[in-house]
């Protein structure tokens, strides 16, 4: 006789408002050899002799009732020929919605995947590195420039650009003191020149008479010209030009905020066996977790985790097991990192008597956060407000 | 029993008292605050279940009678109000109108904050989750802190962007930091060994006044500036529950305590962080009985002029440091507020 062995799997989107006691039925034309919902092996006929044409299945907590994508394994031998399966969902709810869906083909190549994200590794570390050599290395460079500067500048402007803008204004100074004078002179040595050559041209003498009053003119127009000067009294200052090379403040480079997080968390997993067949067991589980940061700010990374461990016996002896992860994650702005961490436990049955096996197991979750980018910060300095004027205080109090 | 709320305008240079207003009720005021603005404008009273909102003017401007029981609230320099009442936080116009309602997990845990542009909220919890409101469209962003007992304290400055807060976990070891309105925290590096009861923030948020518990025999308040840098000032105190209050550029305040009648003047650089004791007035009377997280006294916003309430209220001098005016009051542990017209 030719035994053929079947391997089903069926998608579904289940959607269901308030889900009480929902089990899985299955009938099938062959025995069940493995029947798996999720991941979770809800039946299997490697721990026992019996198998089952139809099951009644607990699925509390392993059936997404939220709309996700549910996936069913179902494994039996038989015959050749055709074979029948049927499915029902039993429980109580308030609404349901059914609706079957396309196997998904995996998504992603884990070689592929693994690849990459050593890449994107590698290349953090190395922004991260570069990151602080260049905080440090602008840092060293700031610290070191600004006093240098700073006392160049002190010497330069003390022992030169200070003497230069004295004398310089001196100048003005004296300059603007004589300026009727100069004035006087400058107007009065070209029209006196030309008013002899004129008289000597002409023969008038009278050219020569209004030579001698020209300098009288020239010293009146200096006055007037002096007088009419502004500001007073001139400098180069005054006029807008200062010979000084600036100071600088004192800047800090700082990268953005670096922050470090370190997560503790002790899980405590009991397990205890009622009804117990003769194998071992083991259990993986890898948890992904996701979080979102944003340069230059700090954020924070919260996350609880409750896991729950039921061990159940269930049709024949076969143990199930229920859990419940409840991740809350308060990220604060935006940017993305991924931190994975697998957890994997064993455990052994040795014998079919009542046992009770207690496992402890501690996770201490290290992780630090590198924000790449570089910020250079001043010293703020303080801004005041202006008070409201007012001619009474409104006081306001029981009495 | 009946209690009446006044409203007195005392102008500033004759000390002449005018009753512009009251409100009679049968319970004490619950909380009165005003904005924490460069110029208030509005104050808010809060009873049992009314929600009354007095202008510069002393005039009533808003009198709302609710059908739920007013735990806390705070109003903005719009005269827009927040209170809460257990889990269920409330937002009206200065007409009364609801804006908003939202009722959380669990209790909101201090009175929501509510500045000119943001509204923060922050709820009981291991893990306190504080909202950051944009009052223009009433979306939201989130950060959270790990504290004990509850203790996380906030205060905003004028427009709701920046606060800076604390809190503090076993030891007690307090906590500072800053946060701005888009949910980001700045921690400062540095922590404190003492429990923190009172956060003052100036109007512009460039600064903080922390309250601490006591350490050793003295209690102690921190200048924060902007940058999260500090100062600790001595007070020089050894009684208990010192509180104060500050003009609006953080360069004068006074700090008291209720067991003592004196009253001490500081002088305080933000940008140096630096606080002087300047001088002391004893008062007439012992001061009232100081809630250890509440602010109970006031200051005018040039710092020239304070309120300090004892048996009596005090309007104090500042700059001289005498008191110009006695006002006379019933009961003990009733805050007294004001603003300038």
């Amino acid at each position: 006789m030719l035994t053929c062995y079947y391997w089903k799997e069926y998608s579904f989107k289940v959607t269901i408002t308030n889900p009480r006691n929902l089990k899985l039925k299955l009938k099938s034309s062959i025995p069940f050899d493995e029947v798996i919902l999720n991941g979770k092996i809800l039946f299997t006929t490697q721990f026992q002799a019996i198998s089952y044409n139809e099951l009644e299945l607990d699925v509390t907590n392993i059936l997404k009732t939220d709309g996700n994508v549910n996936v069913l394994h179902v494994r039996g031998a038989g015959g050749s020929g055709t074979q029948t399966l049927e499915a029902y969902l039993i429980g109580e709810w308030d609404s349901a919605t059914v609706e079957e869906v396309a196997p998904e083909k995996p998504a992603e190549l884990p070689v592929i995947t693994e690849t990459a994200k050593a890449l994107g590794d590698a290349v953090k570390y190395f922004i991260e590195k570069m990151t602080d050599f260049l905080k440090e290395a602008l840092n060293y460079v700031i610290q070191m420039a600004i006093p240098i500067w700073n006392t160049i500048a002190q010497y330069v402007n003390q022992l030169f650009l200070k003497p230069l803008t004295d004398m310089i204004n001196f100048l003005i100074q004296r300059f603007i003191e004589r300026f009727d004078m100069v004035v006087a002179v400058n107007f009065t040595i070209p029209v006196v020149w030309n008013l002899f050559e004129k008289a000597v041209q002409t023969g008038k003498i009278k050219y020569i008479g209004f030579a001698f009053v020209t300098p009288i003119v020239g010293m009146v127009l200096g006055k007037f010209l002096r007088a009419m000067l502004k500001p007073k009294p001139f400098s180069i200052e005054t006029l807008g030009f200062r010979f000084e090379v600036y100071q600088l403040p004192q800047i800090t480079a700082k990268a953005p905020p670096e922050t470090e997080h370190d997560l503790e968390d002790l899980l405590d997993f009991e397990y205890s066996f009622e009804t117990v067949a003769l194998g071992s067991f083991w259990i993986t589980e890898e948890l992904d977790y996701r979080f979102d940061v944003m340069s230059p700010t700090l954020h924070s990374l919260e996350e609880h985790l409750d896991f729950e461990y039921g061990l159940q016996t269930v049709v024949g002896g076969m143990f199930w097991l229920s859990e419940e992860l409840d991740y809350s994650y308060a990220v604060s702005p935006e940017n993305t990192g991924i931190l994975e961490e697998e957890l994997a436990f064993s455990y052994t049955v040795y014998s079919a008597e009542e046992t009770t096996t207690v496992a402890e197991e501690e996770l201490d979750y290290d992780y630090s956060v590198h924000i790449p980018g570089l910020l250079i910060i001043p010293t703020e300095r303080v801004t005041y407000l202006t008070p409201p004027e007012y001619n009474n205080i409104v006081v306001v109090t029981e009495q | 029993m009946s209690y009446t709320t006044k409203i007195l305008a005392i102008n500033k240079d004759t000390f002449e008292e005018t009753l512009l207003n009251s409100i009679t009720q049968d319970n004490l005021i619950k909380r009165m605050s005003r904005p924490n603005a460069q110029d208030p404008k509005y104050l808010l009273l809060l009873k049992d279940n009314r929600i009354i909102i007095i202008d510069k003017n002393g005039n009533i401007v808003l009198d709302k009678t609710v059908d739920y029981t007013i735990d806390a609230g705070s109003i903005n320099n719009n005269g827009m109000v927040a209170v809460k009442s257990g889990a269920e936080l409330y937002v009206y116009d200065i007409g009364g109108n609801l804006v908003y309602h939202e009722t959380y997990e669990s209790n909101i845990a201090k009175p929501p904050l509510i500045g000119t542009n943001y509204l923060w909220v922050w709820l009981w919890g291991e893990t306190q989750t504080v909202y950051i409101y944009d009052l223009s469209d009433f979306t939201y962003k989130t950060f959270q802190k790990s504290t004990t007992y509850n203790s996380l304290l906030l205060d905003i400055n004028e427009t709701g962007e920046i606060a800076f807060g604390g809190y503090w976990t076993t030891g007690p070891t307090t906590h500072y930091f800053k946060a701005f309105s888009d949910g980001t925290v700045v921690d400062a590096s540095t922590t404190f060994d003492y429990a923190i009861y009172n956060i003052h923030t100036n109007p512009l948020g460039t600064g903080a006044l922390l309250r601490l518990s006591k350490s050793g025999p003295k209690y102690r308040y921190v200048l924060v500036n902007t940058n999260l840098d500090y100062a600790t000032i001595d007070s020089g105190s050894e009684t208990e529950e010192i509180d104060l209050v500050h003009d609006i550029n953080f360069i004068v305040a006074l700090f008291f305590n209720k067991v003592s009648s004196n009253v001490k003047k500081f002088t305080l650089d933000i940008e140096n962080l630096t606080g002087e004791h300047v001088g002391t007035i004893t008062l007439p009377h012992s001061l009232d009985e100081i809630s250890r997280y509440s602010k109970m006294g006031d200051m005018t916003p040039d710092g020239k002029f304070a309120v300090i309430p004892s048996t009596e209220i005090f309007l104090i001098d500042v700059e001289n440091l005498s008191v110009v005016k006695t006002i006379n009051k019933a009961f003990s542990g009733v805050p007294v507020r004001m603003i300038v017209s």
